[in-house]
């Protein structure tokens, strides 16, 4: 009998001397969860950015050398070279439709003539704030005439979400 | 008989050691799980600085392709060279040529009449033509894609090395970290590369 209530004494005593042990432990534990779980979500979003980036590089150069975009020489579309009298007759609608059409994804796709001060925009819809999103800019060539060509740098920019 | 709420010394000892060695096995468990949080978290760091590096390196690549080739593709309106020459009467007369060309053709055109001034044919001012080389590059891959740019190119006994950036004079100035794109253009019989390196 005597031995028992020692045991339990002891297993008493026991409990209050590992609590603060206890604290410790489930205290590094949720540290732990919290450091892995940002690494994950930052890995995770770092993921959809490069997906994001690579569709955005796709569309960039389905843009650049699509047809109905850019100037054809002997059957051949010129890479980066856009026409004027072509963007003039598009807008967004037409765009996706004839361009965008398998794009998945939502796009904004600017291109500026800087010596007019012209800028041509088709977008599939408004970006919001919150969209992780993926951007490239680069230059090209704006031709405009057929015959007497005049020949101009502008400005490429896609933004897909 | 023994009083069972009173202990002996030596119990108070054990216990006391037993509690410390409790603490020292939880303050091991805590840098280990520290440790291995750390090195998870690490390790999907890296993978993410990596990618997005790889990312980063790739837009790169598209650039340089993408400045090289519209440069080379842009029109120069007006460019020229200087030539003296010995006028019918003895008098030293002075050609300038203006052409609507390419880029590409300027940069030909460079190369080509400042190999011939190399060889004592002839005695050019080439600084308008590269210039307006200058410019266009500029124009593009300063103002527009926000990189510094450097151009290099060789014929026979002539060369062109352009920079926006006074400093970088030739090849060994250029920083480490830079992306590169040759094309190659024909000049008599013989193909020159031109290639162009920029960096931020």
């Amino acid at each position: 009998m005597v031995k028992i209530i020692q045991k339990d004494q002891k297993a008493v005593a026991g409990f209050f001397l590992d609590g603060p042990i206890l604290l410790v432990v489930i205290l590094i534990i949720t540290i732990m969860i919290a450091i892995i779980s940002q690494a994950y979500l930052a890995h995770r979003e770092n993921l959809q950015r490069k997906e994001l980036d690579k569709r955005c590089l796709d569309l960039k150069r389905e843009v650049q050398t699509h047809p109905e975009l850019v100037i054809e020489k002997e059957n051949r579309s010129e890479n980066r070279q856009f026409c004027i009298e072509k963007l003039e007759g598009l807008d967004s609608q037409e765009f996706s439709e004839n361009i965008t059409n398998d794009f998945d994804l939502a796009y904004q796709i600017t291109i500026e003539d800087e010596r007019e001060e012209k800028e041509w925009k088709f977008t599939s819809e408004e970006p919001k704030n919150s969209d992780i999103k993926s951007s490239f800019e680069g230059p090209i060539l704006l031709v405009e005439g057929e015959e007497n060509e005049e020949v101009y740098v502008g400005i490429l920019k896609v933004v897909v979400w | 008989m023994v009083d069972p709420g009173k202990r002996s010394k030596s119990d108070e000892t054990i216990r006391a050691q037993k509690g410390f060695l409790s603490m020292v096995d939880a303050g091991l468990f805590a840098i280990m799980i520290f440790m291995v949080s750390l090195l998870i978290f690490q390790s999907m760091s890296i993978g993410f600085f990596h990618s997005s590096e790889a990312a980063r390196d790739e837009f790169k690549r598209e650039s340089v392709v993408d400045i090289h080739e519209v440069a080379m593709d842009s029109i120069i309106k007006e460019t020229g060279y200087i030539r003296e020459v010995e006028g019918i009467d003895g008098e030293k007369e002075k050609r300038v040529s203006y052409h609507n060309v390419s880029v590409e053709t300027a940069i030909g055109n460079y190369l080509y009449l400042k190999n011939e001034a190399n060889e004592n044919l002839g005695n050019y001012d080439l600084n308008e033509l590269r210039t307006d080389i200058k410019q266009r590059y500029i124009s593009v891959a300063n103002n527009i894609s926000n990189y510094h740019f450097a151009l290099e190119s060789e014929y026979r006994q002539a060369d062109i090395f352009i920079s926006d950036i006074d400093e970088v004079e030739d090849r060994t100035d250029l920083p480490d970290k830079r992306s590169a794109y040759s094309t190659s253009t024909t000049l008599g019989l013989e193909t020159v590369t031109i290639t162009l390196y920029i960096w931020r």
